[in-house]
Parts: structure tokens; sequence; C-alpha cells
């Protein structure tokens, strides 16, 4: 009798769950239907702060300071085809658009900002007087000297108001931000195309960009996603039809695959988490990845019907070969995921438990509770081999090509020593790939979607026009009238400092709004006759409070809070408008900061005083949705290294508990190093940095390669310990579970392929990325391995002292 | 929109400007950062030519020094130290520059009782201590005696061209925005409740020429006095309010500009015999020989905020950065990107 090489000693697991099958049936089925009944609590939406680490210094400096306004702004920007936005028209949509966002759900209804707005506003200095008043609100001017003397006003500010019209005077902006609790993606999206729809004729373009309308683009795509995944599932089926199709019961790993889904969603609705649509590929490399296991189930399952012909018989030895590897190499699947829920970022913990719950579910299902299922049905019938009684000159050929390569290990010569050489290079390249992988966001729109998406297109024809990104640095003080409370001339004066520090060194930094700036300098110059020379920061303080005072008074509710948020004038928001989020640019901005930071507060004896007790200026930084993306960088960064080295550790004992042997678990992990770090050099190469969104789909692609490897080579070791010799245990292990390893295969990509055509551009490079791992993975674990133990002969194979210690017992056993 | 100019990135590069030769000998060489332009982040507040070779200086937000010599071409940003620290706590703004008519001697004044001085046409600037932190607007130059006029009755004299400062007395508490001299003894300015001083002693002591009503909080000031010869003068103020005298400045009359414009300067352009005025939202005035006033096509949005005029050379500067020039009497002008 053949002996599996990995087992639990005397035990006989096959045996255990055969003898228990109907209790061992029963709990699994009434775990399913409670895990079913959490299905319908599960929730498609997308929780904005689950994507950022709860515990990075950013977010809860964001966190703390929320009163700043939210990260998530929306913008909707008009633009003209001639002329510029005074016209009678144009201003009346402006005014219509900035009522209909303020009706948005979710809205900061003191945060919807545009030239309509009435917290927009402007000091205008006359003899005597100093008048604030919003540029206009309540309606727009109807007459033509109206709107000349609401140009005349909007351009005699434009440093102010440069963020709502551009200076070019062709393209206005309705800003707005969000609640982000709670936040209705969906509603909003289809809301704002309301918006859109409603106000945008052949002159006036309406253009929309921000977080909110990213993530309102995954709802958008639902419907097409949703048909994807209707082809993906039937090529899935019709791929598990044709390779097992012979056999009447080649629809068990639906089953399975299906229980494993209830488990898995099951888990995600019991635990209230949040599902993103745009994460639906994940759940799907789940199920692929267990029908794949089914599949070689299955083929086992059969190769042992036909040698033991009995059902039980059949059952318990497939469980007793199959649970092994198969717990090995789900276990590596588990470790591919598990650790991305260490970065503390929520939506990865999700991700991590929900698809570790997921995997043993497979495990579970698979393994054990097929059998349960296969003892109850009868026999598989063989049916009428259809496929095989037309054999043709093509079956022929191809049947030729297979035995040619099954034998490409055995042979030696060139052509192994070129794919050895060679994968020993790629091995290197993929490597250098790994540690040079970009982290974060490499363009300025979304990765998730196409570059000639409309939402990209948006942002970009947003972005050229005004800042999108906003990065937030908060100052705390002493409270008034402390000579360094926010309205101190030393503080005010080092914030301007700041602005034109930031300004001149770097082109990625469109401008720095803080007090000082809006408020401050030009409320100085109006109440000087609007004299340009008076454009400089109020002192004395008495000056300066009283500017405030006036402002505070001249404003809407809620205006200052923007800047100032307590009226003991102890905090100040200092905003950096950015043209982009990418890595390079968020991590400039900080540099920047700290060096500010260093030559300009620290050694400033008034803000920062030589008396460890006296009351100081305190500078943080840095919040704001720039904040959260680099927080969410700093951690990613961390996480890939780690979660790496924890794949490839667990990867590696694994391999050396199953094979008892230091050298497979060497030649293992470097197999799964040659196939996996493939993937760094795919995403160098197309530009894909290590995100939020990539980093499961790429951490999964690791652990799910790994066991083609182990399922052939411990076919090959099962043999060869079974006496049969090297080389044709290598062409055995090839033609049977090799075959067995390439439906899986198959099966993967059949599932995954659909994806490629998503309109989702991270779908698509996703997939692409994933079928490419599991080529890579296809050709590491069935030629180059096999390759180099035909080649190097490593003895936990070929019988070192462990293996025969392991032969001896597994013949006394028997 | 505006170039931002990537020169910072050279900061401590330093280029030696050629040698300019005037009429009257060889200025020192100029050194500093090249730049193409002004930060579009900083205002310029004030501007002058410097007399003999044309060089070109503007001053601005931050201690901004900037020179041309070829134009407006090319400028070199000048190392300006005015507070204890590094570069980056170098942030108070200087408001007029002006040298004397030899070209050598030049004062820049600014925020916070600021005053720096050369000797060598504008090379190397040292701070000097004026005795007050008030703000200092204007700065006239007349060989040694310099007088600066600013905030709060601010009036500044010396007579060691800008060494040692001493504050004369202001007959009112108001903010004075410009200065100039009809001789070396004969001293104007101009500020708040359309008031005109003149000092007959070389600004030692000051007088009411006009205005003066400080109880009325209704009358607008004037930023800005120029006499074209002796005889004919013009201030300016809010909402183009002019006074002009015919008289060497003993009865002004008040009339105003065709557009009720902020303008915050008047200047007079000898070679095309014009005067300009300059103001809120970039809007300029030419007045022809026929006393009409004309606008001059807009170059800018941005307030402007200083005129110069020498030869057919003229420069204008502004807000965010602006800097307009003019090398044919003010026919033209070219804004410096």
């Amino acid at each position: 009798m053949a002996s599996s090489s990995v087992s639990f000693g005397s035990f006989k697991i096959g045996d255990f769950v055969l003898r228990y099958r109907a209790i061992i049936g029963a709990i699994l089925l009434i775990i399913s239907g409670v895990a079913a009944y959490y299905i319908t609590q599960v929730n498609i939406h997308t929780e904005f702060d689950d994507f950022f680490p709860v515990r990075h210094p950013n977010v809860q400096l964001y966190e703390k300071w929320r009163k700043y306004g939210g990260a998530q702004t929306l913008s909707v920007m008009i633009q003209v085809r001639h002329g510029d936005i005074f016209n009678r028209d144009t201003l009346q949509k402006i005014t219509d658009i900035q009522t209909a966002v303020d009706k948005l759900p979710g809205v900061d209804h003191n945060q919807v900002l545009s030239l309509a707005s009435y917290r927009v506003s402007y000091a205008e200095a006359s003899p005597g007087s100093l008048l604030i008043k919003p540029f206009m609100f309540p309606a727009p001017p109807t007459d033509n000297a109206g709107i000349q003397d609401l140009k005349r006003r909007v351009l005699a500010n434009e440093s102010t108001i440069s963020y709502l019209v551009n200076p070019d005077l062709k393209s206005a902006r309705v800003q707005a931000a969000f609640n982000e609790r709670g936040l209705d993606y969906r509603e909003l999206f289809y809301e704002v195309q309301d918006i859109v729809k409603k106000y945008q004729d052949d002159n006036n373009r309406i253009y929309v960009a921000g977080e909110p309308i990213i993530r309102g683009y995954g709802y958008y795509y639902e419907p097409e996603v949703v048909v994807l995944l209707l082809i993906a599932v039937a090529i899935m089926i019709i791929i598990l039809w044709a390779t097992g199709g012979q056999r009447s019961r080649w629809w068990a790993p639906i089953v399975t695959g299906t229980l494993s889904a209830v488990w898995g969603l099951g888990f995600v609705g019991l635990m209230g988490y949040d599902f993103d649509p745009v994460m639906l590929v994940i759940p799907f490399i789940l199920t692929a990845r267990d029908m794949s296991h089914g599949i070689q189930w299955q083929g086992r399952y059969h190769d042992e019907l036909d040698r033991l012909g009995d059902k039980f018989a059949a059952c318990s030895a497939t469980t007793d070969f199959m649970l092994p590897p198969g717990f090995l190499s789900i276990m590596a699947d588990i470790s591919g995921i598990i650790f991305i829920s260490f970065g503390g970022i929520p939506v990865l913990q999700h991700i991590a438990l929900a698809g570790t719950v997921w995997l043993a579910g497979s495990l579970t299902m698979v393994f054990i509770f097929q059998p349960i299922l296969m003892s109850y049905l009868p026999v598989p019938e063989i049916k009428h081999r259809r496929v095989r009684a037309e054999k043709g000159a093509l079956s022929a050929w191809a049947s030729r090509q297979f035995d040619w390569l099954v034998h490409v290990p055995t042979r030696g010569g060139l052509l192994r020593t070129v794919l050895l050489g060679g994968s020993a290079l790629f091995l290197v390249y993929g490597i250098v790939s790994g540690i040079d992988s970009k982290i974060g966001y490499a363009s300025a729109g979304t990765p998730l979607y196409k570059p000639n998406a409309k939402v990209n297109q948006d942002i970009a024809t947003v972005g050229k026009e005004f800042p999108l990104e906003e990065g937030w640095v908060i100052l705390t003080t002493p409270a008034y009238p402390n000579q360094i409370s926010v309205l101190g001339g030393p503080v005010l004066r080092m914030m301007d400092d700041f602005r034109s520090y930031l300004l001149g060194n770097d082109p990625k930094v469109l401008n720095v709004v803080s007090y000082a700036g809006a408020i401050g300098k030009p409320f100085n110059e109006r109440f000087h006759y609007g004299f340009p020379k008076y454009l400089a920061i109020p002192e004395p303080l008495e000056l300066s409070a009283n500017l405030w005072f006036l402002y505070l008074n001249g404003s809407a509710p809620g205006e200052l809070e923007r800047f100032i948020s307590s009226r003991l004038n102890d905090d100040t928001c200092i905003r950096i408008l950015l043209r982009d989020h990418t890595y390079d640019t968020l991590n400039r901005i900080r540099d920047e900061i700290t060096q500010f930071v260093d030559e300009r507060v620290t050694p400033d004896p008034v803000l920062n005083p030589a008396d460890p007790k006296a009351p100081r200026v305190g500078v943080y930084y840095l919040a704001g949705l720039a904040g959260l993306y680099l927080a969410a960088n700093d951690v990613l960064k961390k996480l890939d290294f780690l979660n790496i080295t924890f794949v490839l550790g667990v990867v590696w004992l694994f391999c050396i508990g199953a094979f008892r042997s230091i050298v497979a678990g060497v030649m293992f992990l470097l197999a799964c190093v040659l196939a996996n770090f493939g993937a760094f050099i795919y995403m160098n190469a197309r530009g894909i940095g290590l995100t939020i969104d990539t980093i499961p789909v790429v951490s999964l692609g690791i652990g799910l390669g790994v066991d083609y490897g182990i399922y052939t080579v411990s076919r090959i070791r099962d043999e060869v310990m079974a006496g049969m010799e090297v080389d044709d245990a290598i062409v055995l292990a090839l033609s049977t579970t090799g075959v067995a390893v390439f439906n899986t295969f198959l099966v993967m990509i059949g599932g995954i392929f659909p994806w490629m055509f998503s309109p989702l551009l991270f779908h698509s490079e996703m997939s692409t990325l994933l079928i490419f791992l599991m080529a890579t993975n296809m050709v590491a674990g069935c030629i180059v391995l096999p390759c180099y133990i035909s080649w190097a002969r490593p003895s936990f194979v070929f019988g070192g002292k462990a293996m025969s210690r392991e032969r001896e017992l597994k013949a006394a056993v028997s | 929109m505006r170039k931002r100019n990537g020169f910072k990135l050279l900061a401590g590069a330093v280029l030696g400007v050629a040698l300019v030769c005037g009429a009257f000998g060889t200025h020192a060489a100029i050194e500093g950062t090249p730049r193409a332009g002004a930060p579009h982040y900083l205002g310029l507040f004030g501007a002058s030519i410097r007399p003999n070779d044309g060089a070109i200086f503007v001053v601005g937000a931050k201690c901004l020094v900037m020179v041309s010599t070829d134009k407006g071409k090319s400028w070199v940003q000048l190392p300006i130290r005015v507070r204890p620290g590094g570069p980056l706590f170098q942030d108070y703004d200087l408001y007029s520059i002006a040298f004397a008519p030899d070209g050598k001697t030049g004062v820049i004044v600014g925020e916070a009782g600021t005053a720096l001085n050369t000797d060598d046409g504008g090379a190397t600037w040292k701070k000097v201590n004026t005795g007050t932190t008030k703000t200092l607007l204007k700065v006239y130059v007349d060989g040694q005696n310099v007088v600066a006029v600013g905030a709060d009755g601010a009036i500044l004299r010396s007579t060691d061209g800008g060494t040692s400062w001493q504050m004369e007395k202001c007959p009112l508490d108001i903010t004075l925005f410009d200065v100039t001299f009809t001789d070396p003894n004969t001293a104007w300015a101009a500020g708040e409740f359309h008031t005109i001083l003149k000092s007959a002693d070389g600004g030692q002591s000051w007088t009411i020429a006009t205005g003066g009503h400080t109880e009325n909080f209704e009358i607008g000031p004037y930023f800005t006095i120029n006499f074209i010869d002796p005889q004919h003068a013009i201030a300016a103020g809010l909402a183009g309010e002019l006074a002009t005298s015919d008289d060497g400045g003993q009865t002004w009359k008040t009339s105003s500009l065709p557009e009720q414009v902020g303008t915050y300067t008047v200047a007079y352009d000898p070679t095309a015999k014009q005067i300009w005025t300059a103001g809120s939202g970039g809007r300029a005035f030419v007045q022809g020989a026929d006393g009409k006033w004309q606008p001059a096509p807009r170059a800018t949005f941005n307030d402007l905020t200083d005129i110069a005029f020498a030869g057919t050379e003229g420069v204008m500067v502004g807000l965010n950065g602006t800097i307009l020039v003019s090398d044919d009497a003010g026919e033209k002008w070219q804004a410096v990107q």
C-alpha cells in the first residue's frame, strides 16, 4: 500500500472522519446554515475611515482635529467653453449647484463653499468703514453692471478666492466636505450625477472630482462587475466540467466552494464588516482557490476509486493523502493574507480575518466535508468518454507534446540547465524589483480606474484648475491674549513664512492657506484703506485681535472655524493644497515641513522659549487627506516587508515540518520567491504601487501558488518512498499530479481571466498580475522544481536518514 | 499662469553680475541668487532705477531685494539680513527703495522700523538702527539727506546717507504714505485725511500744507505725492481722488481720475512728458500734455504699488510678484515672468 509522505503518524484521519461522518457532517451543515443567515447582514458599503491605519499619528491627529473638516472633499467644477464665468447663465448655475450640493446626503453644511456661498466673503474698504460682504449671496447679479462689479471684486481678491474661481475666470467650483461616518457613496454618487446632468450644457461643462466620487464610481460600475462575476463563474463551471466531466461528480467542487463562500461571507456579516465593491476580486480569488483544491481532491478520489474499488476506502484514503498537503497549502494561503492585518488598517484587517475564515472554510469543506458528501453519494459513474473516443490527429500531437513536456526535468542537458539558470536570474531580478517596489499612488488620479475613465479625466481636468489634495498642519498655542496665541504677530509671521517657504521650494504645492494669509493680512490691508503695503502681518496684538473680531462678526457662522476652531484662539489649521497625492509628493512635503520646523520654529526663542515651563507653539503634521494617505504609505511600506518575511517564514517552517528537511524548506522558499517576486517585476513595469487596494491581492497571490510545488513534490516523494525510480517518479507525478495542478491552474485562470476586462483598472491589473503569478507558480512548481530535484537529488526526496526512518515506520505501520 | 522658477534650488550659488559702467564710474559687482523674476507669492512694494546706469532695483515682502542690470531680463536676489536667525527668519516686508543722484548712496525702509543703506550703489546693504519699530512706508534720498515716513506719524531723517537717524516731530498723529523733495530744503509728505505736509528745512520740521481734518473719518488718505517741476504737483488717494497744485504747493485743487480706483503711486515720465498713476487691480492712467486722463492698457490684475522712470526706461511693480518693464517710455509694458 502506498503511504502518504505527510501524515499524522499512525492516526488515520480519513477513517475518523468517515466513522463519525453523520455527526461531523451535521455540525458543518449547521455552521453553514448559521453563516448563511449572516450573509443577509452583509453590507455593501464603503467606510472611508477604514482605509487608514488607526494608530498612525497622522490618523490620530486627523481624528483629533476633525472639526477642521472632513478629509473627503467633493469638487464640482463648472467650466465655460466661451468667454468667462461672468455671465448670467453660468453665475445662476453656480448658485444652483451650490444649493444642490448643500442638499447632498452627508454633506457638512458649514463646508460647502463656492462663489455663491454666503460663507465666502470679501472685505471692502471705504473711508471710515470696513465692510464684509459675501461675493454673490443670496443671488447672482442679473444686470451687466452688477456682473462686471462682481468680476472686479473677484479679481481684486484673487489670492483669497483662487481656490474657488480660477484666475483665468473660465472655471469655478463648488467644494464640499462630508461627515465621514456612514456616508452612502452610492446615493451620493448618483445624486452628484444628477447635478451634472441637470446643469451641464454646451457652454457650461461640469466635472466632478474628490474621494467620495472615486469611491462612488465603484457602485457605478457595479452592474458591469456583476456581469463579469457571472461570466467568471460560468467559465469556472465549464472548466470544471471539461476537466472532470467524464465523472458524474464533477460538480462537487461547486458545492464545497459555495459552502466555504458561505462561511467567509457569513463571517463578514457576523462581524459587521463593510464590503467594498472594489474588493470583489478578493472573494473571487478565494473561491477559485477553493475550487482548485476541490479539483485536486476529486482527481485523487477518482484515482483511489480506480485503485481500491471501494467508495469508503477511497474516501478515507483520499482524505489521508489530500488533507496534509491541502492543510499545508491552505496554511500557506492563510499566511499570505493574515499578516496584512498587522498594519492596523481596518479594511486590511477585515480582509485578512474574513479571508482566513474563508480559507479555513475551504479546508474544512474540501478536505472533510467532501469525503463525507462523497460517502453518502453513490459511486461516481464513468460517463461515456466522448473526448477520448474522438481522439484525432490534434490530440495525438497534443499528447506527444505533453509527453515531451513531462520528460523535460529528467532529460537533463541544455534545456534543463537553461531553465535552472534562467530561474536563478529571474529570482535575482524579482528580489531586486521587490526591494525597489513603489509604495502609494504613482499618478495624480486614482489607480482604481483606467486613466481614460471619466473619473480620472474629470480629476485631471479639475486638478488643472484647482488643488484637490489637502494636507493640514495644526498649530497649538497659548490662548489669547498671550503674545504667541494664534493671533499673535510671531505666530502669524511664522505661518506666513511657512507659506512662502513651501511655495518657493515645492512646485507640487499650489497654495498654503492659513489664517495669517487668508484673513490676517488681507484684513490688515482692508483696514488700512486697502493700501497694498499693509498686506502685512497685523501688529500689535490688539490690532490683530480687532481684525479677528471684525471678521468673526462680519462673516457667516462657521467661517472662522475653518481656520481657528476655538474662541480661545489657541489652535489653528494651516492647509497645504497639493497638486497630487503621489508617494513622492507626500514624502517630500513631510520632509519639507520637518525642515521648516527645524530651521524656523525650533530655533525661534519667542515661539519656542528656552524655559521648559513657558508656554510654546506646537506644530503637528500631517493631517487632512494627504496626511491619511501618507499614514497608509508608511504602514504599507513596513507591512509589505513584514508580510513577505512572515509568509516566506511560514512557508519555510511548514515545508521543514512536512518534509522534515531544511533543504526542502529552503527549496520551497526559493521556489516561492522565484514565482512570486515576479509580481514586483510586473508592478514596477506597469507603475503600480503597493496601496491599500493592491496589497491584499499581491499578498494573497504569494500564498496561492506555492502549493503547486507542494502537491507535485509530495507526489514525487510519495512515489520514491513507494520504491519507484527517481526519474520515473517525476514523470509519473507530472503526468498525474502535474495534470491536476494544471487543471487547477486552468480553473483559477478561468475565474480570474474575465476580470481583465473589468472597467476598473484595479481589477484588470490585479487579474493580470494574478494570472502572471499563477503561471510563474505553475512553471516553478511543475517544471523548475522537478528539474532541480532531478538534477540535484536532494536527500529529503531520495532518502536521507530521516526519510529512511520514516520509510521504516510507514512499512511497520502498514 | 505664472511660471514658478526653480532657481531657489540653486540657492547659495553665487553669480557675479557683469560690471556695469556708468558715466560716473564703475558700480561694484552685485552678488546673489539668480532669478528669472519675483516669486509670485510675494508682493513687491518699491522700485527704483539706479541713476547713471539704469539698473532696476525692486523691493518686496520678506526682505526681497532684486536687481536687474539688463532691463528686467534677468535678476539677482540679494542676501538681506534684518533679523537674528537663519534665512527663514528674514521675513520683514521692505516697502521702499531710493538712490541718491550719484547712484552710490541708497536706502531701503520697511516693516517694524527696518532700514538698510548702501554706499556702493546697492551691491551690499547694511541694516541700520532707526530707533523705532513703526512701519516705514516710503523713503526719499537727496544726497546724504534722507527722509523716511510711515505709520503713526513716523518721520525719520538722516543726514549721513541713512547711517544714523533721528525722529522728527509730525504735526499730526496720522500715517504718512509718501515723501518727496523739490529742492534740498523743500520736502513734501502725503498722508491720511487728505493731508499734505511741507518742510522748508530739509525735513526737520513740518507744517500742514493742506488737509489735516483728522476729526472727519469720511476723508480718505493721499497715498502718493509727486512734483513734476517745482511748480506742478499731484497727489492721489482712495477712489481716484486727486489733488493738484500749479503754484509750488501753495494751493491745492481736488479732482479725480475717470474711474474710482485706489491709486497708490504717481510718477512723471520726463521723456514722454506724461504723468502716470497706478493702483488697485492693476489699473493705470496716463495724463498727456492736453491734461486728459486716459486709462493705460491693463497689463495685470494685481495691485500696482510703485512706478519709476529713467530716460526711456520704466518699471512698475505690484502684488503677487508683478514686475512690468518698459524700454520705450511707457508705450508698451512687458511683464517679467
